[in-house]
């Protein structure tokens, strides 16, 4: 077993993407030559040609659209969106086309695209470039959403969306690229759409994904010391979810609270709870809980920009309102 | 041949238009294409272009009339039918009655839109909803009660009365864990088994499928099953019973009843009974009460209910304030609480406020039976058939007796054996000596 | 201006004539409530789907905005399944969930009418994209009106198609309206929008898009032009909508001179004097081909209308790609 972190490992699934598949190419801004915004297509140019990693003007609308045409008629394009920021220049060809061809041609036509961005906040890059809208597009029937939170996954889920035909918005976290694990050696596929149980527990069930997976666990390790036992599940993916393993740990634990970097107001969290309330309401012993960042434009400085994502004193606040303990 | 022209569809949200103007007469000759009308729309004024071909033989409706879309407002044709339209007209009209009904919709789908904010009043409401949960209604649960849904199933699984129990939960919540104290497995919380099969469902179900007969026998079931499931949870019951020489009260009975066989009124025993009872109640009004919140509280009235057989289950409506009557009234007033209750013609009084029980299964050959006291009430008194059966008298000989069984059931909370005792000795002693019904 | 001979004459004739009836029926068919939403009707010009779409070959894609019936037809789908597809029904080319706006027909390599103005320039730089990549013969042929050239996206197309050197016509087809707005009023460089061209270093010309035989002549000298530089070529096609931007439309915004004005330039109108003094085809012969465009219309009406309506599993079916 290697241990890579979440960006050697995406760099390895990009790899053997480009390895297995010809129809396989890049493209997004400064993959190529600057080495990849955050390192990860750093040396592909080098090794794979600028036939295979093209490095695209700033026209993300342009350059997203050229994919989806691409692949439309064969071939099997990995798009990079610098950040989830910028994926709103997009947004149109995202929603409009990508989700949506397979649909009106009646499945004569399909869009087999992954689109790699960045989520999230923490790097005190201020209100523009702090945003988390994996939701967004999770709610849009058409598209596959994911979000691995370890190195694992990372690598795991990459290959079943190139498995996918369908367009997969792959979500990587700005704060995680560092998280290392052990990476087994034999070749392994994580698939779409099944929540992880990253630790067992009878207490409480808290889901979680992405960035806010290292907050989830470190409050389970703070409740621990009241001796409660936390339930962390990790959605992994956005859409599909398949919502029977949340189930079963909702009727063990009979508690829930979601994490959610996303703003309190309409967050993909209250989603999740809202379907839960339905299906678990007669296994639930206390009110189901959503902690997101505050409903403020993120702000820069580091101290603030703490206090606005969520954080564990707010979570520990909140789950003792809720339960009390 | 004819074709009609019908108001056009010129915007895929338009429902109807107006004809501002024709362009052509009756008897005009039309080509596809040939604009025949001025339309206004919600947001313009359009020619209307003829798609079909022929004569314009009639028009059907005048200029300014409103008609919706797809309606027929001329007919093209080959020239033959060429007649006056006066019956058309008079429909435009009653169309334009319509259209003003769905404007009005139009309106109020746009007020829906700004009530958005009702959506946060929803969510603060939906704590006390939980409350509200129908499960709950099975065991008497003050509306008031916070506790979570789990707790709630918990407790109704297993009997518990959550009306007395303070939650550990935020804000007094009673949560799974002060359930499971009450149940007595406050360790071993995995152990209650809670099933969730959803109850209620299967009582729509059965509803829905049924018709109406079935309707009101599952209704009155499921009242009768709340009742006494809610008795026998929460009052504490003891039992004392004793037998009753009759002979001297079927004695009685026989003279009343010839006396007064010409005014067609004949005395049963359990009217005789109820005569007992009542006496008994004025000298022993604690037998007479209501419990109700953990107080005792006294009736002035004596509402006696007794129980009656219907097709469909069993029912106990009372007889009103009968601390007065004599056996007389008291068997017409049972008469007619009976031909009542046959006919469902009985009021809201007498299904409820009763407030001493009678339950006699004589006729049906019951030698005895303990009665469930119907909640507020705190007594009852089952009465079990009249056998002749060999007894021993004072002086030590056998004699053949009327003997009926009474059992009185009490509530402990109210009353104790002793009182019970005496009450039921009373009863006793006013049937084996009449005489005491009558004075 | 070449010369045609009868066959390619009556071609361009029938297909045009095909086009005007089918058009003129969906109008009718729209007011009587059998085609609902929104309808573009293509009235006027048709001598551009037919003179551009006729000179492509079977591996060539066409890719269109949202009045997209004449080059859908021009591509050769059958009307049958256009009209059943306007209609909602079954029987569509994508059985009722596409409608009006959204034709694709894969076998045809017509990939499809967009309805967000602009929005399908950047997939007509993909298809071009993959032609390259997949090292296939072919070009991309990609319409779109004097409206979409004011979107980020048209100027983001020209330049990823002469950055990358993509197999790309741009088609502009200037009907001198983006829905109620004349060019004028929304371009600053109205009178010369084909030369943005010059711009991405791209070669252009602009056309007189009413007659057939000059959109046939540009379109295969850029198409050549396109297959030995292998670079985009932009051609600004003018032309006239004689009906109003949609059923919707009263066209308050445009003169009725104006109207009459080009409808003196009707391609049809033009092509069939230009066919007799040409002796390419007679009297007869033209109306006979009015007839077999009428029984063809006539066909698909009933198609449309026998053609059963879609149930939920359709409108549940293709959202995702499955094997299944």
């Amino acid at each position: 077993m290697a241990e890579l972190n979440i960006r050697e490992s995406l760099t390895k699934a990009l790899k053997e993407a480009l390895d297995n598949n010809d129809n396989v190419f890049l493209m997004g801004e400064d993959i190529g030559m600057y080495g990849g915004p955050y390192a990860v297509t750093k040396g592909l140019l080098e090794e794979y040609g600028s036939e295979k990693i093209m490095d695209t003007p700033i026209s993300e609308s342009g350059f997203v659209g050229a994919a989806i045409g691409a692949a439309m008629v064969g071939m099997k394009p990995i798009v990079e969106i610098m950040t989830i920021n910028f994926s709103l220049l997009a947004i149109d060809q995202i929603v409009n086309h990508a989700a949506k061809i397979h649909y009106m041609s009646d499945g004569q036509l399909s869009v087999p695209i992954i689109i790699r961005t960045v989520t999230g906040a923490g790097g005190r890059l201020g209100a523009t470039h702090s945003q988390s809208f994996e939701g967004w597009y999770a709610s849009v029937p058409g598209l596959k959403v994911v979000s691995p939170s370890n190195a694992v996954d990372a690598l795991g889920l990459f290959r079943s969306a190139i498995n996918e035909n369908n367009p997969v918005i792959f979500v990587e976290h700005c704060m995680l690229y560092n998280v290392k694990n052990e990476i087994p050696d034999q070749y392994y596929e994580t698939p779409i759409g099944i929540p992880k149980i990253l630790k067992k527990g009878d207490d409480l069930t808290l889901i979680a994904w992405s960035g806010m997976i290292p907050l989830a666990k470190s409050i389970s390790s703070e409740l621990d010391k009241i001796n409660i036992n936390t339930e962390i599940i990790d959605l992994i993916s956005l859409n599909p979810i398949d919502f029977e393993s949340i189930f079963e740990s909702v009727k063990k634990t009979n508690k829930v609270v979601i994490l959610d970097e996303y703003w309190e107001t309409g967050s993909f969290g209250s989603y999740i709870s809202s379907v839960i309330q339905e299906k678990c309401f007669d296994y639930l012993d206390g009110p189901i809980g959503v902690i997101n960042s505050l409903n403020i434009p993120m702000p820069y400085s580091a101290e603030l920009e703490d206090k606005v994502i969520p954080n564990m004193d707010r979570a520990l606040a909140k789950i003792k309102e809720l339960f009390g303990f | 041949m004819s074709e009609e022209l019908n108001m056009p569809q010129m915007g895929y949200d338009m429902k109807e238009g107006v004809v501002v103007k024709w362009l052509m007469e009756e008897g005009s000759e039309v080509k596809i294409g040939d604009p025949v009308a001025e339309i206004e729309t919600d947001k313009a004024v359009v020619e209307f272009e003829s798609y079909a071909e022929g004569t314009l033989e009639k028009i059907l409706v005048e200029e300014g009339s409103k008609v919706n879309v797809g309606e027929p407002i001329a007919i093209v044709g080959d020239g033959s039918n060429i007649t006056e339209a006066e019956e058309v007209t008079v429909e435009s009209e009653e169309e334009i009655v319509d259209e003003s009904e769905a404007e009005e919709v139009t309106v109020e789908s746009e007020e829906e839109v700004v009530d958005e904010p009702v959506a946060e009043e929803v969510t603060v409401e939906s704590e006390e909803e939980v409350v509200d949960e129908p499960v709950a209604e099975e065991i008497s649960i003050d509306q008031k009660i916070k506790a979570s849904p789990l707790a709630k199933i918990l407790a109704n699984d297993n009997n518990i009365d959550l009306s007395n129990v303070v939650g550990t939960g935020p804000g007094g919540r009673i949560v799974k864990s002060d359930v499971l104290l009450l149940i007595g497995d406050g360790e071993t919380t995995e152990k209650i088994k809670v099933d969730l099969t959803p109850k209620t469902n299967n009582v729509e179900s059965q509803i829905q499928d049924s018709d109406t007969s079935f309707k009101e026998e599952n209704k009155m079931r499921a009242q009768i099953a709340r009742v006494t499931q809610r008795s026998k949870q929460e009052v504490p019951h003891y039992y004392l019973s004793t037998d009753i020489n009759m002979d001297k009260a079927l004695e009685i009975r026989a003279q009343i009843n010839s006396k007064l066989a010409e005014q067609n009124i004949k005395i049963s025993i359990n009217d005789l009974i109820m005569k007992s009872v009542i006496d008994t109640l004025k000298k022993f009004p604690v037998f007479n009460s209501r419990y109700e919140n953990g107080t005792v509280n006294m009736n002035e009235e004596i509402n006696v209910s007794i129980a009656i057989a219907l097709d469909d289950g069993l029912i106990m409506p009372s007889i009103i304030n009968c601390n007065d009557m004599d056996i007389r009234q008291l068997s017409i007033a049972s008469k007619d609480l009976v031909d009542r209750t046959k006919n469902g013609k009985l009021t809201s009084a007498e299904y409820t406020k009763g407030t001493f029980s009678i339950s006699n299964l004589g006729m049906f050959d019951v030698n005895s039976f303990l009665a469930i006291i119907l909640p507020p009430q705190t007594a009852m008194l089952a009465v079990g058939s009249v056998k002749k059966i060999p007894i021993v008298t004072l002086e030590d000989d056998i004699k053949i007796s009327n003997i009926m069984n009474t059992s009185l059931s009490a509530d402990h909370r109210v009353t104790d054996g002793a009182e019970g005792a005496t009450f039921l000795a009373e009863i006793k002693n006013n049937l084996e000596n009449p005489v005491n019904l009558i004075i | 201006m070449s010369n045609i001979d009868k066959e390619t004459a009556r071609k361009y004739l029938l297909e045009m004539l095909k086009i005007r009836h089918f058009e003129e029926a969906c109008g009718r068919m729209y007011m009587q409530g059998k085609i609902k939403g929104f309808l573009h009707l293509y009235i006027g010009e048709e001598a551009i789907a037919v003179g551009a779409i006729s000179q492509l070959a079977k591996q060539d894609y066409v890719i269109t905005h949202y009045r997209d019936h004449g080059h859908a037809l021009a591509r050769g789908m059958d009307p049958n399944k256009v009209m059943a597809e306007l209609y909602g029904k079954k029987g569509g080319s994508s059985r009722g969930k596409g409608g009006s706006m959204h034709l694709f027909d894969k076998q045809l390599n017509f990939m499809g009418g967009y309805a967000i103005v602009g929005g399908h320039l950047p997939i007509a730089i993909g298809l071009g994209l993959a032609l390259k990549k997949q090292k296939k013969e072919g070009v991309v042929l990609c319409f779109f009106g004097d409206g979409a050239v004011n979107e980020g996206e048209f100027h983001e197309s020209m330049n990823l198609a002469a950055l990358w050197d993509l197999p790309v016509l741009f088609y502009l087809e200037n009907n001198q309206y983006g829905m109620g707005t004349h060019v004028k009023r929304s371009s600053a460089a109205a009178d010369i929008l084909y030369k943005f061209a010059d711009l991405y270093g791209m070669p252009a010309t602009r056309i007189d898009g009413m007659d057939v035989i000059t959109v046939q002549d540009s379109t295969i000298e850029a198409i050549n032009k396109i297959r030995t530089n292998s670079g985009p070529v932009l051609i600004e096609a003018m032309t006239y909508r004689f009906r109003g931007h949609s059923m919707a439309d009263p066209s308050a915004y445009r003169d009725d001179s104006e109207v009459e004005e080009w409808k003196d330039k009707d391609p049809i109108l033009l092509f069939k004097q230009y066919v007799k003094e040409n002796n390419l085809l007679t009297d007869s012969d033209i109306s006979n081909l009015d007839n077999e465009v009428k029984v063809i219309i006539e066909d698909c009406l009933k198609f449309a209308e026998d053609s059963p309506l879609p149930d939920m599993s359709v409108a549940r079916a293709k959202i995702y790609y499955s094997d299944s």
